[in-house]
């Protein structure tokens, strides 16, 4: 079934296709709220608030070409995440034994990693890091976007990304390390 | 520059998650879809606009209703009108008068309906008063509107009481009945 199809069924609210665009990507935004909130108990309920609000304001969506439905669900999601994040106290400190060191360059040594092991990677950053990554690298904010969702400044978040790319790449590399012996 | 290959390394390995749960996790999609359908089928709760649309609606109609009513109860319909008084050479008019001109119903509802929004009504309301002046019957159309603004306020007449003394009471249950005398007088005629 074309997206057009799947978006005018959902708009007449059909249980089949509901059920058939949950199944479709039930499992990714799962991926997507653990990604943010790490604990799998908040990270359902913010799940059932998405598909909620998505099956619910599934009228508005416009269809935008064969890619339409996943982007305007991942933007619900992360908004919901974003939403339990700002309720709760987010920890901004700066993890101070981190030590400078040079940027990987080349990362064809580390591309047959699994994908499951880089997610899982990215899972063991502590929560502040993890949240301005996962909006800069993964979902393409700027910091001045990142700054007004998260309502702190443009240079925190500057600092917490600086800060978890070199935790990920020492991740990475130890990664590596264990791969090679 | 090597941020950004960084950034995409990442993005692209999560992005080619293939679509499986993560490991350990608990999660499970057919119950949670029980769940879900569970949620989909209960009325969603109204946003705040919706409630603020039909809290500002109603309060509108309480409105009108308090505003209808106050207008209602100030119309001066009797204070302009006057009270015709006939005169006997009139009496003597009425007389002459079919009472068939009596009906007037139909006029006398249309008048009741429409004065609560308009001072004008009042004019037919005394050209109406007008034909009552030739007819001691249809009177009563005017009374019924002077009893609704001006009830009869009926004095209520005061019991007189007697202020006595016990004594008094006293000596009137005393005293003996006073024993008609005929009975007696028509016993001793039969004994004879």
């Amino acid at each position: 079934m074309q997206e057009l199809q799947l978006i005018q069924e959902l708009q007449k609210q059909n249980p089949f296709v509901q059920k058939r665009v949950y199944d479709r990507f039930v499992k990714r935004m799962f991926r997507l709220c653990v990604r943010y909130i790490k604990v799998e108990a908040d990270a359902q309920e913010l799940l059932m608030n998405g598909f909620l609000k998505f099956f619910n304001s599934v009228g508005k969506l416009e269809y935008r070409g064969e890619n339409t439905i996943e982007p305007y669900l991942k933007k619900l999601m992360v908004n919901e995440c974003l939403m339990f994040i700002r309720q709760r106290k987010m920890n901004w400190a700066l993890m101070e034994e981190i030590t400078d060191e040079e940027l990987i360059n080349d990362f064809s040594a580390y591309e047959h990693f699994e994908e499951e092991e880089i997610y899982q990677l990215i899972l063991k950053l502590p929560d502040g890091y993890r949240t301005v990554f996962n909006l800069y690298a993964i979902e393409g904010f700027s910091h001045k976007e990142i700054a007004a969702q998260l309502r702190i400044s443009e240079n925190t978040s500057k600092t917490q990304l600086y800060k978890a790319r070199l935790l990920l790449q020492t991740e990475l590399t130890k990664l590596g390390y264990s791969y090679g012996t | 520059m090597e941020h950004d290959k960084l950034d995409n390394f990442f993005r692209n390995k999560t992005g080619n998650l293939d679509d499986s749960l993560p490991e350990n996790t608990l999660f499970d999609e057919q119950l949670f879809w029980g769940e879900l359908q569970k949620k989909l089928e209960k009325p969603q709760p109204k946003n705040w606009w919706q409630w603020a649309a039909i809290a500002a609606c109603l309060g509108g109609l309480v409105l009108w209703i308090i505003l209808a009513a106050k207008e209602s109860s100030e119309i001066p319909v009797m204070s302009t009108v006057k009270p015709v008084m006939p005169t006997k050479k009139e009496v003597v008019a009425e007389v002459v008068v079919k009472p068939e001109k009596i009906k007037l119903q139909p006029y006398k509802l249309k008048k009741k309906t429409t004065i609560g929004s308009d001072k004008n009504l009042l004019i037919p309301v005394e050209q109406l008063s007008f034909r009552v002046n030739t007819l001691p019957l249809t009177v009563p159309t005017i009374k019924t509107d002077t009893i609704l603004f001006k009830p009869i306020v009926v004095a209520e007449t005061k019991p007189q009481f007697r202020t006595i003394h016990a004594n008094e009471i006293s000596n009137t249950e005393k005293t003996p009945v006073p024993q008609p005398k005929f009975k007696i007088r028509f016993a001793a005629r039969n004994q004879n």
